[in-house]
């Protein structure tokens, strides 16, 4: 009887029940089925709010949600255009460069395809990029950058897993980076075949580009040292940059009005941070009598009859996550799977914060994969193409990140390369 | 339009505007605690009482009202593969029933939030009274999100085609 409950429960959810509401549903049966008082599954919501970087998520949220709304995504381009538009290719390099870097701020919510892939899409082709590169290109760079500070993902991850932030925003660097330098010399090499004409470097430009973009530029470094260096915590980062955004959109660049557009801008902060968060609120409860009923464990135990060692783990894991990214996005997935999975990982000897940087590189590709890759979705409607045109044009990209996954998954001290030996 | 939905819609904006005030202002509310904490911290080597507990309270008003905002605007995060391959008829009759059972499990999340405000507030310390004033958003939401669904089954405003956050 349970089962086919749980099963039209998931039945619900694929067919377009909001996701809490089928956790909530599942979390209400199971505390039901153990005769225990529903007021268990409000313990482990009021339980959420004493973590102590969940407040980082809404004033994180609320960074690029201004910054977005405020129009810091053009000026990026414009500085890292003036900078570095000669080089070869340099417009494809500039668009990875700003993608990743607006990702950061603006989260995993595909806010960056929105605000920047219009922009990018017609610089490409007007450049001479064709177009299939071009929409693989602006649709791919939609996730990257999930790794880098001050992601969101990454926040709840740490939040989910009772993980140091910090330790995953420095363990995120080098893979990020790697990620940027594939996806660079592929656009490299690929522009030369579209016989571009290269930019020329201009002072004027440059100097032009910093007056406008210099403050935004002040952001990433503040929080980057400030954090990894040890200097703040997290939530003072998130205070600090939620009011230095205010202060660029609202004082210095006047772009955001603050009776016209700043409530406006409030409201999207509150949706996308309340329909983050309830997930978790509710999947609290499930994940935490899952526990109780000890799954994990009985998981494992018929895992270890077929594997063998940590490698062997890691790879069914990149299966299951890449099969888990078909069907959830990321907030979804970090919640629900990340506490399923972490008693198998600690058992086959695999770094949480390792983990962590597999997991949310797992999913980040997982963007760009049908049916629900939502980059696809985004870009289809951006750009009025249908979704398996995108997807041939992500293709090469999507193989570059799959190779890219493999490296950081079988070389863990690229992500851990900081951590003192022993 | 009918009159009947023209009234429900009338009602749903009022809510809507009233939950957005307060979300921006709890939003608001906790930078600015968070800001003066800061500040008392660093140049005056103290702290202010009960900032961190009002922040973390004020996260739940701003996440829990964010949700219920997200009802409305239909953007809360599903994973609703089957839907690609459905055919817009069959989402447009499957949206009602879809909204009430979630306004019912909504209701029952909303009893259990209930239960145990009522025995935080008969349990706590007087001195944190306040805490468990604030913590009343959870029950607040709960029966918000009722309402919410079941203004969205009434009116019968449709699904957005693919809405994945």
């Amino acid at each position: 009887m349970i089962t086919v409950v749980v099963l039209l429960l998931m039945l619900l959810a694929l067919l377009g029940v909001p996701l809490f509401v089928s956790l909530g549903a599942g979390s209400l049966l199971a505390v039901w089925q153990d005769n225990l008082d529903p007021a268990v599954l409000v313990v482990e919501m009021m339980r959420l709010a004493s973590s102590p970087n969940l407040m980082a998520i809404p004033l994180f949220t609320l960074t690029g949600v201004v910054l977005s709304g405020g129009g810091a995504a053009q000026r990026q381009i414009r500085l890292f255009n003036a900078l570095f538009g000669w080089m070869p290719a340099g417009l494809a390099v500039v668009s990875v460069a700003s993608c990743a870097f607006f990702t950061a701020f603006s989260g995993a919510s595909g806010v960056t395809i929105l605000a920047l892939g219009g922009l990018l899409y017609t610089m490409l082709k007007r450049e001479g990029y064709g177009e299939r590169f071009s929409l693989g290109l602006v649709t791919s760079s939609g996730s990257i950058g999930l790794l880098f500070p001050p992601s969101l993902v990454v926040l709840l991850y740490g939040i989910v897993a009772g993980v140091s932030i910090e330790q995953l925003f420095m363990a995120g660097i080098v893979p990020g980076i790697l990620l940027l330098v594939l996806l660079s010399l592929y656009c490299m090499i690929k522009g030369a075949t579209f016989n571009i004409q290269r930019q020329i470097f201009s002072w004027a430009e440059v100097g032009s580009a910093l007056r406008a973009g210099i403050w935004d530029v002040f952001m990433p470094i503040g929080i980057i040292g400030g954090m990894l260096g040890g200097y703040i915590t997290v939530t003072e980062a998130a205070t600090l940059a939620a009011a230095y955004a205010l202060l660029l959109e609202l004082v210095i660049h006047r772009t955001i009005h603050p009776f016209t557009q700043l409530p406006r801008l409030l409201k999207e902060c509150a949706i996308l941070v309340g329909s983050i968060i309830i997930i978790l609120s509710v999947a609290m409860g499930l994940t935490n009598l899952l526990i109780d009923i000890q799954l994990p464990m009985k998981v494992l135990a018929m895992m270890e009859h077929t594997v063998t060692d940590k490698l062997h783990f890691l790879l069914l894991l990149n299966v299951f996550l890449l099969a888990v990214g078909f069907v959830m996005d990321i907030f979804s997935a970090i919640v629900v799977v990340v506490p399923l999975i972490l008693p198998l990982a600690h058992r086959f000897g695999v770094d949480p914060v390792h983990l962590g940087i597999v997991f949310l590189a797992n999913l980040e590709i997982g963007y760009l994969h049908p049916p629900i890759g939502l980059n696809l979705f985004l870009a289809s409607q951006r750009f009025g193409e249908p979704i398996m045109k995108l997807f041939r044009a992500v293709l090469p990209f999507l193989g570059i990140m799959l190779i890219w996954l493999m490296v950081l998954t079988y070389v863990p001290e690229m992500s851990l390369w900081w951590r003192k030996p022993g | 339009m009918n009159p009947v939905v023209a009234r429900l819609e009338r009602f749903e904006r009022g809510l809507v505007l009233a939950e957005n005030t307060l979300a921006a202002a709890a939003l608001l509310g906790i930078l600015f605690v968070s800001l003066a904490e800061i500040t008392a911290r660093n140049f005056f080597h103290s702290g202010v009482p009960g900032a961190d507990m009002a922040m973390r309270h004020l996260v739940l008003w701003v996440a829990f009202l964010g949700a219920v905002l997200a009802v409305r605007e239909q953007r809360h995060i599903k994973i609703d593969v089957l839907t690609v391959w459905m055919p817009d008829a069959w989402l447009a009759k499957l949206a009602r029933p879809f909204n009430f059972f979630s306004a019912l499990i909504c209701g029952l999340l909303g009893w259990a939030a209930v239960h145990f405000w009522l025995v935080e507030w008969q349990t706590v310390p007087p001195d944190e009274k306040w805490a468990t004033v604030l913590a009343a958003i959870l029950p607040v939401s709960f029966f918000l999100l009722v309402i919410h669904f079941v203004l969205l089954g009434l009116i019968g405003r449709r699904p957005p085609r693919h809405n994945s956050q």
